[in-house]
């Protein structure tokens, strides 16, 4: 049963409202109120579901109760009483939360059930409202968490993997590197086999860690000038031999001159280690990648990784940047991956500054491309004073 | 980027820590200073295998005891410590004239290993290395350090 407060000094007023309002089919709970004082008091002390406020009261007026409980949360449906058909005391009611207003001039027994009932209903919409509002709130806050914790797991996890890979790494390169003693062809074939495939899980152990640093912000770039052509250089050295062996070609294509950058060299060497990867990955036998580097303007360089693989359909070309992303179709081995590198290409380039994007055709290839900051050429080097 | 890793490793590795004060063999002796023992270990190995006597020492206080008993020809010392840190023992090492000079080659596993006027308070630091450095290299560079 509603609760109605009725705010009135008027004792004849008080029980015209009540008696209109009741009757056999709709019963209510009545409390009343004198004077503005009195029913700010009852408003917060009987918590009643719906308030009738005259406008004229001893003390103050409506529109003042209205301001008074304006900054204070009652969730009473507020209904005002006008007098002299006010015009500006109805739009000033309702601007400051009143759910409605009657114009006593012209009250009726339905005029004011219906605007209790509508009152009512639309407070109870405005609870049900808030209601799934806080309970929203709670799921998205018990996701960050959820979140938080699986990220952090993952950055432990893979801590806890990389400790025992590094030592697996180490150990068998000293058996390797003939530490314990001399070991045959078939002895270096069988531990280059499992080197390599620490290699393999070192990368994407790194990836994981990369992300969640990326993701907290605690990946920082340790800056230097990094000269484009050595790097690059050093890149194709590193992936000649796996080329080799799928009888890929690697060429570069340097151009002449070029400025150096300023830049995280390990962090580039990523970049463009990632990016070649990904080429061979779709590189067939027998096809090429190149490597090429061009100054864009006086404020940037472009380092680009071109390949004749199979290319990259239009609809997913905008997404081979967003985590987890993969080309899930075919070679199970060869496009296996965590679907990471990428998007950590992107952040890292983005960190240096730079941007990264993607040219590609299917069954022509693709070309990758990002920039860098150049570093501006001391003038008395390039341009000695004549 | 270490841990104790298995026991066995940890055995052997505390086996040569105790070898006690090093024979003058006339061999260039390295003091290993690092905590995660099969670094420790492997970096043993390595420069064993080149020719070098080898301490080892798995804490701050040890490693400081160690460097001036032993009298080492150079120190490869991990920053991060236990009972007493990598920094703290460079700073005590620098307060004997014995160890004043020996070259330190410096492990450490943060990428932000700067404290402040810690290698300008001691020339002897020679190079740093970020974990995980390959042993191989970290050993190539000590061998070039004690030959020149």
């Amino acid at each position: 049963m509603p609760l109605i407060l009725v705010v009135d000094d008027c004792p004849d007023d008080r029980d015209i409202c009540r008696f209109m309002l009741d009757d056999a089919e709709s019963s209510h709970r009545f409390v009343t109120a004198e004077s503005g004082e009195e029913a700010i008091e009852a408003i917060a002390r009987e918590r009643p579901d719906c308030v009738l406020l005259d406008h004229s009261l001893p003390d103050m007026t409506g529109l003042d109760v209205l301001k008074r409980l304006k900054d204070h949360p009652h969730g009473a449906a507020l209904i005002m009483l006008t007098g002299n058909s006010s015009t500006e005391v109805a739009i000033e009611a309702l601007r400051l939360g009143a759910a409605d207003y009657v114009d006593k001039a012209r009250l009726s027994r339905d005029a004011l059930r219906r605007s209790v009932r509508n009152a009512l209903e639309k407070r109870a919409l405005v609870f049900e409202r808030s209601k799934a509002r806080r309970k929203l709130e709670r799921t998205v806050e018990e996701l960050k968490r959820r979140n938080q914790e699986i990220r952090s797991f993952y950055h432990t996890l893979s801590h806890e993997l990389k400790t025992p890979l590094t030592a697996i790494q180490e150990f068998v390169a000293l058996v390797l590197d003939g530490v314990a003693g001399p070991i045959n062809d078939e002895q270096r074939e069988y531990l280059d086999i499992a080197r390599q495939n620490c290699g393999r899980v070192a990368l994407h152990v790194n990836d994981i860690l990369d992300i969640t640093r990326l993701e907290t912000g605690k990946l920082s770039l340790e800056l230097g000038d990094v000269r484009v052509e050595d790097l690059l250089e050093e890149a194709v050295r590193a992936m000649e031999s796996i080329a080799a062996e799928r009888d890929i070609t690697l060429r570069s294509r340097i151009e002449e001159g070029l400025p150096a950058v300023r830049a995280d060299e390990a962090r580039v060497a990523q970049i463009v280690g990632n990016l070649l990867g990904n080429a061979l990955k779709f590189t067939e036998p027998g096809g090429w990648i190149e490597l090429r580097a061009r100054r864009v303007d006086d404020a940037w360089v472009e380092v680009a990784v071109r390949d004749a693989g199979k290319g990259i359909a239009p609809e997913v070309k905008d997404r081979v940047f967003d985590r987890l992303f993969q080309v899930g179709n075919g070679d199970s081995v060869l496009e296996s991956g965590l679907g990471l590198g990428l998007n950590i290409c992107r952040d890292l380039v983005e960190l240096h500054g730079g941007r990264i994007d993607v040219d590609s055709e299917v069954g022509r290839g693709s070309t990758f491309r990002f920039t860098l900051p150049a570093i501006a050429p001391d003038p008395e080097v390039v341009s000695p004073p004549t | 980027m270490w841990n104790d890793g298995a026991k066995l490793l940890e055995l052997e590795a505390t086996k040569s820590a105790n070898s006690g004060v090093l024979p003058d063999t006339g061999r260039k002796k390295v003091l290993v200073i690092e905590d995660h023992s099969s670094l420790n270990y492997l970096l043993g190995i390595r420069l064993r295998h080149e020719g070098f006597e080898v301490s080892s020492a798995f804490d701050g206080i040890e490693g400081l005891e160690r460097a001036l008993s032993d009298g080492p020809d150079l120190i490869v010392l991990d920053l991060g410590l236990p009972k007493l840190s990598g920094a703290d023992v460079l700073r005590q090492l620098r307060s004997h004239p014995a160890v004043f000079e020996v070259p330190v080659v410096i492990l450490t596993g943060r990428r932000d290993y700067e404290v402040p006027g810690l290698f300008d308070e001691w020339c002897s630091v020679r190079r740093v290395f970020h974990k995980p450095t390959p042993s191989s290299r970290i050993v190539r560079v000590i061998s070039t350090l004690l030959e020149s």
